[in-house]
């Protein structure tokens, strides 16, 4: 049933077209195999099978060719439905001719079967593989190979009931007409999705067989998917012969009919069984390649139990497994393993192996068994070969495992990119475009290259002609650089710069000079005859900088700066201080820090750099508050080192400071060495009870690894906080589908209240996962979880299924079953389900989680809380509110509780109507 | 995608730095810090176009934008509409950043070069790097501004003016949230916790009519969203009245711009004033929600382009 629910309404035309046509097409297929085995075992020694084997193969090879040519002119859907028909007249055809063709006749009939097996069952997949993503495929392919395992105990079923009444022959007329009626199920797949299948499968020429050769040569997985099914098929021959050996060995021929239709109808119920309990709980619990060794591993058991001398009972064990396993397990994973190929690639590995794989292993299983024949080996060895092989397929399953991830990976790296890790060395064709940047008409590429060039300690490149570009913010820049790099031989140009129109120009001209050419005499000269207050400040700054103007007057003309002078006066001085790195003003600048004016400010925390002192470092934590002088004080914080960093994770530790400004802090403690600071961000995670400044440290630890990609992490920390999150996430989706359960109740509860009560709870769980996913990522640094994260969220089906493949083969269970829980996009029911051990089901009405949501801790959802009572006006709260207090009450704002408690006092909603 | 022919640079390493200096030097990427810069640049590529080559054809997947280096490209929206695109401008970034799939018609005026980034890098980009997200929405609410006359809203299609409904006294924290989350506006959608972040910096206010919010050139501090009453907002340009569940000053502050207009009360108005710092800070902490944002505000030009 749960499978019937996990088809949306947009898969259901087609994932029911194709469980009807599988249903109808096994189904007359299990009556063809029960008719064809009877005749064949009752006429020919079982030792002449594996030449059946070896012509099916041949026969294959070649309708392969035809099936290619037809599938282009017909289109997915009619290609289909012709084999099928097609299948079903000449099935007609050997009931009619049987007679007259005598042995020969039963030869054609099992080479028949499985050459129209093989050529129906690989077109009916590629075609479905084309319609479905990964995600899909994992939730539909089961109730679809439902319809094959239905379809075989039906068939089978019917088998048994007209193996009673008519000869076996008789049971061929049987599978034509099921055959011939089968044949036109395919015509009602949906066209837009037969479109998108024949658009992937079918392009203008189908691969030759060498160049799909070529492709698989080429690519490793598909090279080991073709290896292990090429095992898988000699295995399953090698079993099949055992079975119908022993069988024929053991029972008498004209009780074999009957006999193995009976027992075909019990080895498909229980195939029917496992298909819907086994198959999908083993695809869900454990990774493909690992599902994908269960047969073998039972196959294996069985040969043992042979060799031991089981007999028949062995035997059946053995064709119990197979029979069971074959079509539910094994084909539903064989499909999975090619989906993480493009379109283009899976149709030419589902080619070869159809042609190499599948009937390259009959064949040289079968080959083995004549050989076996040809010597007189006892069933013994037979059976030691059975487990050998099943060994080899088991070796085959894991060995994919890695080269399967590393193709998920690749298709979600085909949508993203890598980043470089840092700049490389800075070349000379570099240093040329700079230079040459330098002549360009647009000053923010001039601004740049002279960043780049004094950041690269190539400042002594840069030409002092600058200094005559046409734009003040250019000469500025370049006086300012010039001063820091102490290029003396550009003060001749300097000096003709004092008289600029530009103040700013005029102001920068005098502190550059008073620190390349210290002379106070130009300066007391030019002061004065300068009018414009910013120079003059400059100047006096420079002035008592050099010792020129001291004492008393000198703290005098500094005072009435800081308290009268305008905001452009006060960027001037602290500009002077910052030009000449002058000492003895850090007072002054620790004030100006504090300045009510945005800019002077940002100048203050430039000029801390300049002078760079560890008495700034309390004022630059401050400034990381605020948008306009966070850059500049993390820069200035960052070279202040360790004094800052640990003031930094001080402050951070501090729960009493502004939230605003310790959000800011863990980027900025990320910018230190990176061990000290992962160390201390992981300390301050472990201990951390605000969300917001959690997801800020996670952030930053995000950004330490991506630069440091050896930096090892406190897994204990990491993994006890990835379980909290896991736990956060399915406590909000619980209460969430809680309260979309109490509005469809009692549609009086749908109140707008209710409605941002939803959505918090939808908002907090998208929150705890997106938290989730970084965090993984950091416990999991070779896994590249962000990227994972972004193919989740991606819009691309392909992307979000590699995505979720990846997070299902990456992690380990518990882990694994409760995060694919919470991004597969299953109903919410089916989701919680997933939670395992993360989460306990809430078991509260509506009104009782209510309550519960009054306790959390978070203000969001107590406030919303409280609203929705308030609206509702649910009075068995009111003492509770009262008890509740007033803590809201702080911000100046209203509370909460008490409008609620107002409201509640006021009555019914009909009273206060 | 790209049809052109022009010469493709390689994007090894050793590219890396200049396109680097490209970006910095574009408007668009102005304010954005070194890692951002590299980190788009890390996806850039840059490619020169031939005068008259077609760079995208309309209705084509949109895989890439196109920051202009130099030169000029005339892009053809689907209204038939054509922009020339000039140096440190964009072309098929408010397609890419408005979720758009399709990219429009462009062509080369002349010899150009571009920096072309492939679409999911320079969403990867700005999902990883703050400055680079608020540069670039800096730089879509400078393009909302002009092409709505420095107002909040276009003077040849105003808004329909609810007066909304009046309350008295101050409004709780939740009350200010579902306020907040009920009808339009840049906000509207965030997540639940970043509009209690902003809630609770915001305060109310009710002023008279008459009462002037701001005049040409103060500087944009603060936004506003209006509960009750009518705004005017005017500047030499026209002028245009807005009502409830409106915001405003929202795009001025974003552009980092001092006001453009000014914006005084017709009628009694109750607003949720927020200091813009406080807006920035809460946002800050929720990507998402300015991911959100930056989408609308593209579209919303989109629209208007």
């Amino acid at each position: 049933v749960r499978q019937v629910l996990a088809v949306r309404p947009e898969e259901r035309h087609d994932t029911w077209t194709a469980f009807f046509s599988l249903f109808g097409f096994i189904g007359s297929l299990a009556i063809l195999e029960a008719a064809r085995d009877a005749l064949f075992l009752s006429k020919v020694p079982a030792a002449r099978l594996p030449w059946t084997y070896i012509a099916i193969a041949v026969v294959s090879l070649a309708a392969t060719k035809v099936q290619s040519g037809l599938a282009r002119r017909l289109g997915s859907r009619f290609t289909l439905g012709a084999w099928t028909l097609t299948a079903g007249i000449v099935t007609v055809g050997f009931w009619g001719l049987l007679k007259p063709l005598g042995a020969a006749g039963v030869y054609a009939l099992y080479v028949w079967s499985g050459v129209v097996t093989s050529l129906v069952l690989v077109h009916f997949w590629t075609l479905v593989g084309g319609l479905f993503s990964l995600t899909q495929a994992k939730r539909l392919y089961g109730i679809i190979n439902a319809g094959s395992v239905l379809g075989a105990l039906a068939g089978s079923g019917v088998a048994t009931l007209l193996a009673q009444l008519v000869p076996p022959r008789g049971l061929l007329l049987a599978a034509g007409i099921g055959l011939v009626l089968t044949a036109f199920v395919p015509a009602f797949f949906s066209v837009a999705g037969v479109a998108r299948g024949t658009e992937a499968e079918e392009p203008a020429s189908a691969p030759a067989l060498a160049d799909s050769a070529g492709f698989v040569a080429r690519q490793q997985y598909a090279r080991r998917v073709v290896g292990m099914l090429f095992v898988a098929a000699a295995c399953l021959t090698v079993a099949d012969f055992v079975f119908k050996s022993t069988a024929a060995a053991f029972v008498p021929r004209a009780q074999l009919a009957r006999w193995l239709t009976t027992v075909y109808f019990a080895l498909n119920a229980v195939s029917l069984v496992c298909q819907l309990t086994l198959t999908r709980w083993i695809l869900r619990r454990f990774s493909v390649t690992s599902a994908l060794a269960v047969l073998p591993v039972l196959l294996a058991s069985g040969g043992l139990a042979l060799v031991l001398g089981g007999g028949l009972g062995a035997a059946l064990f053995i064709k119990g497994v197979d029979g069971s396993l074959r079509y539910s397990l094994h084909r539903t994973g064989s499909e999975l393993l090619f989906m993480p190929f493009g379109d283009e690639a899976r149709r030419r590995v589902r080619a070869f192996i159809d042609v190499v794989g599948q009937r390259g292993g009959q064949a040289l299983a079968s080959i083995g068994l004549l050989a076996l024949g040809a010597w007189g080996a006892p069933r013994g060895v037979l059976a030691v070969g059975l487990v050998l092989l099943a060994f080899a397929w088991i070796g085959g399953s894991m060995a994919l495992r890695a080269p399967y991830l590393r193709l998920f990976r690749s298709q979600l790296r085909g949508r993203t990119h890598d980043h470089a890790a840092d700049f490389p060395a800075l070349d000379v064709a570099s240093l040329e475009t700079l230079v040459a940047a330098l002549d360009s008409d647009r000053n923010a590429e001039v601004l740049a290259a002279l960043d780049v060039l004094e950041r690269e300690k190539r400042a002594h490149l840069i030409p002092a002609l600058i200094l005559y570009h046409p734009a003040v913010v250019v000469v500025e820049h370049a006086l300012t650089i010039f001063t820091r790099a102490h290029r003396k031989n550009v003060v001749p140009v300097i000096d003709r710069l004092l008289d600029h129109p530009s103040p700013r120009v005029r102001a920068a001209t005098a502190a550059a000079r008073s620190v390349l050419h210290p002379d106070a005499q130009p300066l007391l000269m030019r002061m004065s005859l300068e009018e414009v207050p910013e120079v003059r400040a400059t100047i006096a700054v420079n002035l008592i900088a050099s010792g020129e103007i001291f004492g008393e007057d000198a703290r005098e003309r500094i005072q009435a700066l800081i308290d009268h002078g305008a905001p452009g006066t006060q960027i001037a001085l602290v500009e002077a201080i910052a030009r000449r790195g002058a000492r003895g003003f850090n007072d002054v600048l620790v004030k100006l820090a504090a300045a009510h004016e945005t800019d002077v400010r940002v100048a203050a925390a430039w000029a801390m750099g300049s002078v760079s002192d560890a008495c700034f470092i309390p004022s630059l934590v401050e400034l990381l508050a605020e948008e306009r002088t966070r850059d500049v004080a993390r820069q200035v914080l960052v070279g202040c080192g360790d004094a800052a960093r640990d003031a930094l994770v001080e402050a951070l530790e501090d729960g009493s400071r502004r939230t605003a400004l310790r959000w800011r802090i863990p980027q900025v403690i990320a910018l230190f060495e990176h061990e000290g600071a992962a160390e201390a961000l992981v300390r301050c995670l472990a201990r951390e009870r605000d969300g917001g400044v959690r997801f800020q440290i996670i952030r930053a630890l995000d950004a330490l690894v991506r630069r440091h990609t050896d930096l090892k992490l406190d897994r204990a920390v990491l993994g006890d906080t990835i379980a909290a999150t896991v736990k956060r996430a399915y406590r909000y989706l619980d209460r969430r589908t809680i309260l979309a359960r109490g509005a469809r109740e009692d549609p009086a509860r749908g109140t707008r209240g209710h409605e941002a009560l939803v959505r918090t709870a939808r908002d907090k769980e998208k929150n705890a996962v997106d938290r989730l996913f970084r965090l993984l990522g950091l416990s999991y640094p070779l896994q590249d979880f962000p990227q994972i994260y972004r193919g989740l969220v991606s819009r691309h089906r392909d992307a979000r299924a590699s995505a979720l493949e990846l997070v299902g083969n990456v992690l380990d269970e518990p882990l694994r079953g409760a995060v694919v829980g919470l991004v597969d996009d299953a109903p919410d029911e089916e989701r919680l389900a997933q939670a395992g051990r993360y989460h306990r089901p809430i078991r509260a009405g509506y009104e009782d989680l209510l309550g519960q949501l009054l306790d959390s801790n978070s203000e969001s959802v107590r406030c919303v809380t409280l609203f929705h009572i308030g609206e509702l006006r649910l009075v068995r709260f009111r003492e509770r509110l009262r008890a509740m207090g007033d803590a809201q009450a702080d911000a100046g704002a209203p509370s909460d509780v008490a409008r609620v408690l107002a409201l509640l006092d006021a009555g019914p909603i009909e009273a206060t109507a | 995608m790209s049809e052109g022919t022009g010469l493709v640079a390689v994007s090894t390493r050793d590219g890396l730095r200049n396109r680097t200096l490209a970006l910095r030097g574009l408007g668009i990427f102005e304010g954005v810090d070194d890692e951002g810069l590299a980190l788009a640049a890390e996806y850039a590529t840059v490619r020169s176009f031939a005068r008259g080559e077609i760079i995208t054809v309309a209705g084509d997947p949109l895989r890439s934008v196109h920051v202009v280096i130099d030169g000029q490209i005339t892009v053809t929206r689907r209204n038939g509409r054509a922009i020339p695109i000039r140096a440190g401008h964009g072309v098929g970034l408010l397609d890419a950043l408005a979720n758009e799939t399709e990219a429009p018609q462009t062509v080369a005026d002349v010899d150009t070069r571009t920096l072309e980034i492939p679409v999911e890098g320079l969403l990867t980009a700005l999902d990883e790097n703050f400055t680079l997200l608020r540069g670039t929405l800096r730089h879509c609410a400078a393009g909302i501004l002009r092409v709505r006359g420095n107002l909040p809203a276009r003077p040849d299609r105003p808004p329909v003016v609810h007066l909304g409904t009046r309350t008295v006294g101050q409004r709780t924290l939740a009350e200010k949230v579902i306020d907040m989350s009920a009808g339009g506006g840049p906000i509207a959608n965030a997540n639940v916790d970043a509009l209690f972040d902003i809630a609770r910096a915001t305060r109310d206010v009710h002023v008279e009519p008459g009462h002037v919010f701001w005049r040409v050139g103060d500087p944009s501090a603060f936004t506003l969203r209006i509960t009750y009453g009518r705004v005017r907002c005017s500047n030499a340009e026209g002028q245009v009245d807005i009502g409830s569940e409106f915001a405003l000053g929202v795009m001025d502050a974003i552009a980092g711009q001092p006001h453009a207009y000014e914006a005084r009360a017709v009628t009694e108005v109750i607003v949720y004033e927020t200091e813009f710092e406080d807006f920035l800070v809460a946002l800050e902490s929720h990507p998402e929600v300015l991911t959100e944002m930056l989408a609308n505000l593209a579209r919303a030009l989109l629209a208007d382009v």
